[in-house]
Formats: C-alpha cells, sequence, structure tokens
C-alpha cells in the first residue's frame, strides 16, 4: 500500500562528535604541527627513508611536509580485513564503522581467577586468559593481557605470542619489544599461516607500536613500522597520550597532537612502501591530577576516542580504540560503569578494532572476570546499535488492531517474515540474552547464595580454564613455533 | 596567550556543539506517527472514562460503546496545540527545570515496593522517613533536579500513603516534585498541597512546581482513574506525565517500532483529551520499555531494549515537539554489584544522548522493585561523566593549541606550561565516587568498592542539617490537608 520517496532512515543509531569542518580543521592544524614543529625519529634508516621521499631531516628531528602527508593518506591501504589463523577465513573488516572487540595487552600483573591475589603475570596466565578469549562470543580479536614474567625476560614476548598461538583461532594483536623479537613473531606466523604469502594474503596478526608522546619514535617504533610496510602486515600505530602532560591540557589540542603523530607513523609506512596498511590508533585520555594516573575509565578517554573516530572516518582509515577497561582496582559498581559507558560510546562511534577489554587498575592488572562481564556488555551495546527497523511489517499496525484493548500480545518472532529481504540479520531483533545478567526475583536470588555478577563471571573464567579447548594447532606447527621460542635468543645481536 | 595564527575571519564553519545522536531519522518518526494517528482514527482505543468519552464526542471524535476513535485532523491539532517546553520552578518559584528541546534532567524512581535498608543491606518497607531522606539526598546531588519518592510509605493510611510521602518531600527539598497520582481525588490533595507551599494555586499554575506522573500499562486501553486524574491536571494547568508502561510481547508488539506505535497512540489518547478540556495544558510524554524475558518469565527494565526502546520513544517525543520523559536508568540486580553498575549506566547514557528531558529512574534496582540511595548516589555520578562527554569541548585556537605544540616540541612535558594550568580545570570531569588512587592507597584508605563509597557518601551527605525547612504556617496547613485527606481517602 505504500508506494514512497524520499524515506530516510537510521538503520542504526548514530552518532557525531566532529563535523567535517572541525575534522579538517584538526587535520591541517596537525600537517602544520609536522610542517612547523616536526617529529623526531630515533632511526637511521626511517631517517634515510624520509629524506628521500622529501622531508626536511635535521638530526633526528624531521619536518614533513603536507604534500607527503596528503599522498600518504591516498595511498594507503583502505581495506583491510584479518582472518582466522586456523582457516584463513576473513573474519574482520576494519572498515566504515564495524566495531570489534578486543582485549588489553601486557599488563604487569593479572589477578588469580583462583586466589583473587594481583600477581605478575606468568606465561600460564597467558594461557588462561587467551583461552578465555577465544571462548567468549563477543570477543572478535585477542591481545595477550599480560607481559610473561617467569620465563628470560630477554625473549618472553615469543613465549607471550606463543600461548596466544596455541589458544586461540582469534585475530592477534602481536605487541613485541624489538625488531628481532618481531622477525621472531612474524616467522612464527607464518609457521601458522603456511608461509610468507600465505600470512601476506590471508593476515591474522598485526604489528602494534606506540611512539614516545610528545613527538618521539623511537628505533624499534621506526623498524616495526618499516617491517609491516615490506611484510604486508597490517600495522597499528597507537600514541597513549595524557591531556596535560604529553599533550596540551585541551581536548582539541590533544586531537591535534594525537593526529599528527599517527600521520607521522603513516607517513613513514607509505614511504616505506606504498600501500602498507595502517591503522590508526590513539589512547587519548587524561591525567588525574590528584593521583598522576593515566586514566582508564574518565568520560574524556570516551569523548577524545570518539574523536579520533571521526577523524579515522573523515581521513578513511582504520581506526584502534579503547574500552571496556577501568581505574577500578576490583571488579565493582565502577567497572560496570566504566566499562559500559566506554564500550558502549565505542559501539556506538564506530572505531574498528577495540582493545583493553579485560584491564582494571588504570591498566596495571588484568582481570578475567571482567573478560567475562565485558562480553556481555558487549551483546548489551550491539543490540542498541542494531536500531530500530521502521518498515510496514516491523509498524506491526496489523498485529496491534487485532489484539483488542487489555489484550496480550505473541512474543514469538513471526516466523513468516524473511528478515533476509531488508538485509537486515535474524540476530538484530532478537532480544539481548545472557546466562550471566541476573534477572531473579529476590528470593530465587537468595537461594542461588546472594552472587554478584562478579562472582558469575569469575565461575565462567573458571570451567573456561578447566573445560574448554580451543582449536589446536597441527603438532608439526607447534613444534615449529617452540623451536622459534627456544633459539629465539641466539638470534639477538651481541648476546651469546 | 598561545596563538600562532594570522588574523583572519572567516565564514562557512559548521560544528557540534554538543554530541549529536539520533536513534530514528526524522521520517522515521514521521511514519510511527501517520500509523499511530492510522490506528486511533482506524481502530481506537478503549476509554474507561465517561465523562472523557463525552467529552470526545462533543469535540467530533467518534464515540461507540467503550471506544473511542480520534480522527487525524484532532491529534494533529492536539500535537500542535500542546505547549513544546514547560519551566518547572523550585519551591521558591525560582525556574529550576527546563523542559524543552533535549536538556536532560534526572529524578529518582518513584515506584518502588521496598528499600535497601543502609545499615543491613536487606530489603524493608518504606518508610515516610526514608521519603524524608531521599529528599535531602536529592536535594544534595547535584544532577538530580527533580524529586521523588522511592515509593509509598508503609505505616500510614494506603490510600493517602502518596500524599503523606508528597508531604515528606515538600517539607525537605526545594527541587520540583515528581508526584505520582492514582486517580483526581488524589491529584487534588496533591495541588491543594503544591499550592500552599508556593503561596496560591495562581503561583503554582504560574510557576509549574510539582508534575503529575500518570501511570497506562495496558494496549490501547485507558482507566477511568488515570483519565479522572489527566482532566484535573488539564484543568489547573499541571504539568503531568501520562507515562507509558509497555512490555514488548506481551502488552505490546515484538517488533520495536510497533512498540514505539502503540505507545505514541497511547500518548495520543491522553494528550488529546487534555487539550479538549484545556487547550495549552502542559503534557510530557513518558516511557517505560523492555522485553519479554521467557527464560526468567520476567519483564525486566535493565534491559538493553529498555534503552533501545526509550531511545527511539524520545527522538519520537522531539520530533514532534513535545517534551518527553521516562523511566530509564533501572537496574535488575538484586543489590548494588557490577551488573547494577553497567546497566544503570547503559540506561542512563542512551536516554541521555536520546534527549529524554527527564530520566526518573535513579535509584533502582531488581527492576524497579527496590530503592537503594547508594545507587541514586552513583546514578548521579554517571549523569556527571555522561554530561561531559555531551558537552564536547570548544576548538578555537586557544584550544587547538598549535602554538604550545610548538614551544614544548617533541620529548618535551606540557604540565608546567601555563595552558595546562589554565584549561586543565575546565576541560576535565572531576568525579566524586569514581575511585582513580592508585593501588596503594586505595589499600590504605580501606579497599572499598564504589557501592560502600557510595553509601559513605549518603551518610555523610545526610549528616548535614536539613536546610530547606518550611515555614511553619504552611507546614501547619499541610498538615490539616493531609489529615483530611487521610480521612476522605
Amino acid at each position: 500500500m505504500k508506494n514512497r520517496v524520499n524515506y530516510r532512515a537510521n538503520k542504526t543509531p548514530s552518532m557525531k562528535v566532529l563535523t567535517d569542518s572541525q575534522c579538517q580543521e584538526i587535520l591541517l592544524a596537525a600537517e602544520e604541527v609536522l610542517f612547523r614543529t616536526g617529529m623526531e625519529y630515533h632511526d637511521p634508516q626511517a631517517l634515510e627513508i624520509l629524506k628521500k621521499h622529501g622531508c626536511f631531516v635535521d638530526g633526528i628531528r624531521v619536518r614533513i611536509p603536507p604534500f607527503l602527508v596528503e599522498r600518504a593518506l591516498r595511498s594507503c591501504q583502505k581495506h583491510v580485513v584479518l582472518c582466522n589463523s586456523r582457516t584463513g577465513k576473513p573474519e574482520m573488516f576494519l572498515e566504515g564503522n564495524n566495531a570489534y572487540f578486543g582485549s588489553g595487552s601486557g599488563t604487569p600483573f593479572f589477578r588469580d581467577p583462583y586466589t583473587g591475589e594481583r600477581k605478575r603475570s606468568t606465561n600460564q596466565s597467558i594461557g588462561w586468559a587467551t583461552k578465555v578469549l577465544d571462548a567468549m562470543p563477543n570477543i572478535d580479536f585477542c591481545m595477550s593481557l599480560g607481559l610473561v614474567q617467569d620465563v628470560p625476560l630477554l625473549v618472553a614476548d615469543r613465549w607471550e605470542f606463543e600461548q596466544q598461538l596455541l589458544n586461540t583461532s582469534k585475530p592477534i594483536v602481536n605487541v613485541v619489544t624489538d625488531q628481532w623479537a618481531q622477525a621472531d613473531c612474524i616467522a612464527m606466523a607464518e609457521a601458522v599461516a603456511g608461509g610468507a604469502e600465505e600470512l601476506r594474503r590471508h593476515p591474522f596478526i598485526t604489528l602494534y607500536l606506540e611512539p614516545i608522546s610528545p613527538g618521539i619514535i623511537a628505533a624499534e617504533s621506526c623498524q616495526k613500522v618499516i617491517t609491516g610496510a615490506e611484510k604486508g602486515i597490517p600495522t597499528i600505530f597507537t600514541p597513549c597520550i595524557m591531556a596535560g602532560t604529553t599533550a596540551p591540557a585541551t581536548i582539541a589540542g590533544v586531537l591535534v597532537q594525537g593526529i599528527a603523530e599517527s600521520l607521522s607513523g603513516l607517513v613513514l609506512s607509505q614511504c616505506a612502501g606504498e600501500g602498507a596498511a595502517y591503522i590508526m590508533g590513539g589512547v587519548y585520555t587524561i591525567m588525574d591530577m590528584s593521583s598522576t594516573i593515566f586514566s582508564y575509565g574518565a568520560p574524556e578517554m570516551d569523548l577524545m576516542l570518539a574523536c579520533l573516530t571521526d577523524m579515522g572516518h573523515y581521513l578513511n582509515l582504520p581506526v584502534f580504540g579503547t574500552n571496556g577497561c577501568t581505574d577500578s582496582i576490583i571488579v565493582d559498581e565502577q567497572a560496570g560503569i566504566e566499562a559500559a559507558l566506554s564500550i558502549t560510546m565505542t559501539n556506538l562511534s564506530g572505531p574498528n578494532l577495540n582493545h583493553d577489554i579485560g584491564y582494571c587498575e588504570y591498566g596495571t592488572t588484568a582481570n578475567l572476570d571482567l573478560v567475562v562481564m565485558d562480553n556481555e556488555i558487549v551483546g548489551m551495546a550491539r543490540r542498541l546499535t542494531a536500531g530500530i527497523p521502521v518498515n510496514e511489517n516491523t509498524l506491526s499496525l496489523d498485529e496491534i488492531e487485532s489484539v483488542p484493548p487489555k489484550g496480550r500480545f505473541r512474543n514469538i518472532w513471526d516466523t513468516d517474515w524473511d528478515d533476509d529481504e531488508d538485509f537486515i540479520p535474524k540476530t538484530n531483533n532478537r532480544n539481548f540474552e545472557s546466562d550471566l545478567i541476573s534477572r531473579a526475583a529476590h528470593d530465587m536470588w537468595k537461594s542461588n547464595g546472594r552472587k554478584s555478577l562478579t562472582e558469575r563471571c569469575n565461575e565462567t573464567v573458571r570451567d573456561i580454564i578447566e573445560n574448554y579447548e580451543p582449536e589446536q594447532l597441527p603438532k608439526d606447527v607447534k613444534a615449529k613455533i617452540r623451536d622459534i621460542v627456544e633459539h629465539a635468543v641466539a638470534k639477538i645481536p651481541g648476546v651469546n | 596567550m598561545y596563538t600562532s595564527r594570522s588574523h583572519f575571519k572567516r565564514a562557512n564553519f559548521d560544528v557540534n556543539q554538543t554530541i549529536c545522536w539520533k536513534m530514528l531519522s526524522e521520517d522515521q518518526c514521521e511514519e510511527i506517527f501517520v500509523t499511530a494517528v492510522e490506528l486511533l482514527e482506524r481502530s481506537g482505543a478503549q476509554v474507561e472514562s465517561e465523562e472523557a468519552r463525552a467529552l470526545f464526542a462533543a469535540k467530533g471524535c467518534w464515540v461507540e460503546g467503550d471506544t473511542v476513535r480520534i480522527p487525524s485532523a484532532k491529534l494533529e491539532w492536539a500535537v500542535r496545540t500542546a505547549p513544546s517546553r514547560i519551566t518547572l520552578c523550585d519551591r521558591n518559584g525560582k525556574r529550576a527545570v527546563l523542559m524543552e528541546t533535549e536538556n536532560n534532567h534526572f529524578a529518582p524512581y518513584f515506584g518502588s515496593e521496598k528499600i535497601l535498608d543502609r545499615s543491613s543491606g536487606e530489603q524493608r518497607d518504606i518508610t515516610v522517613n526514608d521519603v524524608v531522606e531521599t529528599a535531602r539526598l536529592s536535594e544534595k546531588l547535584s544532577r538530580v533536579s527533580l524529586v521523588s519518592a522511592p515509593g509509598k510509605p508503609s505505616g500510614v493510611n494506603k490510600n493517602s500513603a502518596g500524599l503523606h510521602a508528597f508531604e515528606a518531600l515538600l517539607s525537605n527539598s526545594t527541587k520540583p516534585i515528581l508526584q505520582p497520582v492514582g486517580n483526581a481525588k488524589e491529584a487534588e490533595f496533591v495541588a491543594e498541597m503544591a499550592a500552599a507551599a508556593v503561596g496560591s494555586s495562581d503561583k503554582l499554575r504560574q510557576n509549574p512546581y510539582v508534575v503529575f506522573a500518570i501511570q497506562c500499562d495496558e494496549p490501547r486501553f485507558h482507566d477511568q482513574d488515570a483519565l479522572g486524574a489527566v482532566m484535573f491536571a488539564a484543568k489547573s494547568g499541571i504539568p503531568f506525565v501520562y507515562l507509558n508502561k509497555l512490555v514488548s510481547g506481551v502488552t505490546a508488539p515484538l517488533n520495536t517500532a510497533g512498540t514505539l506505535v502503540l505507545a505514541l497512540a497511547n500518548s495520543l489518547v491522553a494528550l488529546t483529551l487534555s487539550q479538549f478540556v484545556s487547550a495549552g495544558a502542559p503534557f510530557i510524554s513518558g516511557g517505560q520499555f523492555t522485553v519479554f524475558d521467557q527464560k526468567n518469565a520476567v519483564a525486566p527494565f535493565g534491559a538493553p531494549e529498555a534503552g533501545l526502546i526509550g531511545a527511539g520513544f524520545s527522538n519520537l517525543m522531539r520530533h514532534l515537539r513535545i517534551p518527553s520523559a521516562g523511566v530509564y536508568g533501572l537496574s535488575d540486580s538484586n543489590f548494588s554489584d557490577a551488573q547494577a553498575g553497567a546497566e544503570f549506566t547503559y540506561g542512563i547514557l542512551t536516554s541521555a544522548l536520546a534527549g529524554t528531558n527527564v530520566i526518573a529512574g535513579g535509584g533502582a534496582l531488581e527492576s524497579g522493585r527496590v530503592a537503594s540511595a547508594a545507587v541514586l548516589a552513583m546514578g548521579d555520578e554517571v549523569l556527571g561523566n555522561v554530561h561531559r562527554i555531551m558537552r564536547t569541548f570548544d576548538m578555537d585556537e586557544e584550544h587547538l593549541a598549535r602554538g604550545v605544540i610548538d614551544e614544548v616540541g617533541p620529548g618535551g612535558n606540557y604540565l608546567s606550561e601555563s595552558h595546562t594550568s589554565f584549561y586543565f580545570k575546565s576541560e576535565q570531569y572531576w568525579p566524586t565516587l569514581i575511585n582513580r588512587k592508585r593501588i596503594d592507597d586505595w589499600v590504605d584508605s580501606g579497599a572499598k568498592t564504589m557501592g560502600t563509597r557510595a553509601l559513605e557518601y549518603v551518610e555523610e551527605l545526610l549528616s548535614a542539617p536539613a536546610v530547606s525547612k518550611l515555614d511553619s504556617a504552611v507546614a501547619a496547613q499541610l498538615k490539616s490537608i493531609l489529615a483530611k485527606a487521610d480521612q476522605t481517602l
């Protein structure tokens, strides 16, 4: 009955912090910073590459002409896909507003799921964490959730990566200390993928680095960018800046500083290998002025990530976001508040790879109970992001008229209705379901032992650690990986 | 101070002065509206009140038995005629709450059956003293703009319990009051007491200080008591929320859009009636929604769908230029834990982003059955966080800080810059209950959960002397009205 024109629908909720004018203003301010003030690159090879492409190199200070920034923005790969490590099938499309969720990386401590003690992270704790991440349906990719500290520290990052490879088939963001570790980890990933070309065609890892804000890129970091460009592996570049210490106190100033740093990495990557896949990261937050912590739960962090995301969309770059973390020491109301706020905001603004699920204590301690809880919150956020489809079917006029006043409606989805016709996956309209969220009546909750969500999450964590089996790697691949880990020390120049 | 720009002036620079967020587009809102109008024109609604039916008939609607069908033109007239904005005033007649555009205001939930005892942590009946404490607490919480009782107090006449609560609110807070009323008689007493408090009923009309909440829980059915209260409110010019409490899959269609059609149709019946009684009567459209959870056989008002549907409803009201309210920010958790934190945050964030004018779900657990002062205080903190996000930031040359970035340079530190000391206070939100202490300091201060800190904060606020005492003559007047109500109701 309804044949009409000019019907614009929000298929999903829409959110914007910055207009295109504002995005342009920030981009141009960042270009000005790069041209006038410049960055410092502590790596001779990087300096040589940048000089060759037309940067003004003065010692380690490099001033980047705007045309190079603009060329790099055009040349980098826009369609970035990460695959399953076992099957090689594409699993994550890092584009548009697609929001994927994953854990945080190397915390020095973890909360023991059996004793509740705060301990130094171990090889075993990373294995446990990775298993839990693999088992969680709303977790899409993995970071390690700990720094291995019970093996030789010089090569601990290889052990860490081995635990990840063994315990998950989900894409991995690989964080290592230096170029030798990077070479080893890429070799391990190639062993899993079945060769260098396979890894290039079906990347399941990304490289990861952080500049030293403000404005310094260390030698190891430069080398990672260059390696990523050469090996064809997507590279995440994440300025971690604190308003008021490593960046200006104003949010606009943080954005200028952060985007300038991100662009400095982008220029290096595109000069090292035109077309390299580059993911713009950014943990922009505030320093709490009384405790001087780098806050992982401040509302400013959520706001600045939404801005970074608007910039990413404006620049057509994939964005690496931060959410699901908390400043709270334990998983209490505050953890729930900060995780819900950051995850919901993140899913609404739409950065692509969103890490730091499971971070407690301002990013110092990994907590697996929080991982399981965040998995639920991601489910809640995704229910909101699914939006409200409005069409003749969903408006349900006939159904409403067929039920008399004061009557009762059916609680079963109409199977005659083909959701696919509207390209709405069936799950979009389904209600959020959870085994962990309590909706019990008071007496029932009492007789079930008055448990908190955190306690129920902890039970799930233990159950996964004891009973869950991730998909195994073939024996020979495991042996190859082990071999690389065991011979890692020998490959580092100056050791032995 | 740190400018690096040349002296230009420019045009055509558009900014988002706040976050821009929408669940539904204008076309989608219109589509839902026309469907609801079609529903009321074609199939109508059941109106239990004879007086209301007579008025509908007199104004040109089609009445047959209990069923009233309202022509499109009448509905559209009513939507146009009702005010798009309502200013609420405090007890002293000062402007306090602007219910207009997409301003958010926070209020405690008013429909709990029990309250969490602060010392034992156990549930118990609500007393008049609990209402007094909620009022005093709300007075101190900066984001709570309207006060309401957590529920009807026990230990007094059951039929006038709401009025006892109202007296306690009036006497212990100056903020505007959101007062649930069950029928016209009760509403009259509330109006009489409010008029006594502000001076006269004319003053009450000019400086609205109380908002009625009138409940509608059924699809296309409007009961006599509720409509009686609606007609009284319209006649006396007191703003009221017509609050749709609907559960998709039980009292509403499973489809979200269908639920919105039904909720809007319910609201439009009350809206049109109020405009027929008195054109221009202040009307607020309210919602409390969720889906039915088959597994647990409950209607969970802390579910994400509560936020989803509510956000759609608030967008719809913005499209129609009708002030909106809703019971959002409840939790299904049985006590204060991480689940409660996540759920009320989710509810508050979504309803705030959707531009809901009154978010009336503060401090409620177990899907609203239980009130908690600590949870109310935490909700206040969450709204502070959310408002920090919503207001975004300035982006002029000073804030862009290119000058200071150049001065500090790579490897430098901004901490000692005067730009930092000038701006860090205004750019950051300063939390009260959120912990940002380092672990050792946190352990030293007792290793407390946020729930515990919130409880202590509540005790601290309540231990301060009450400030908003009523004039003793007014207090006596209120007592006599209350005595009258105890006898007649």
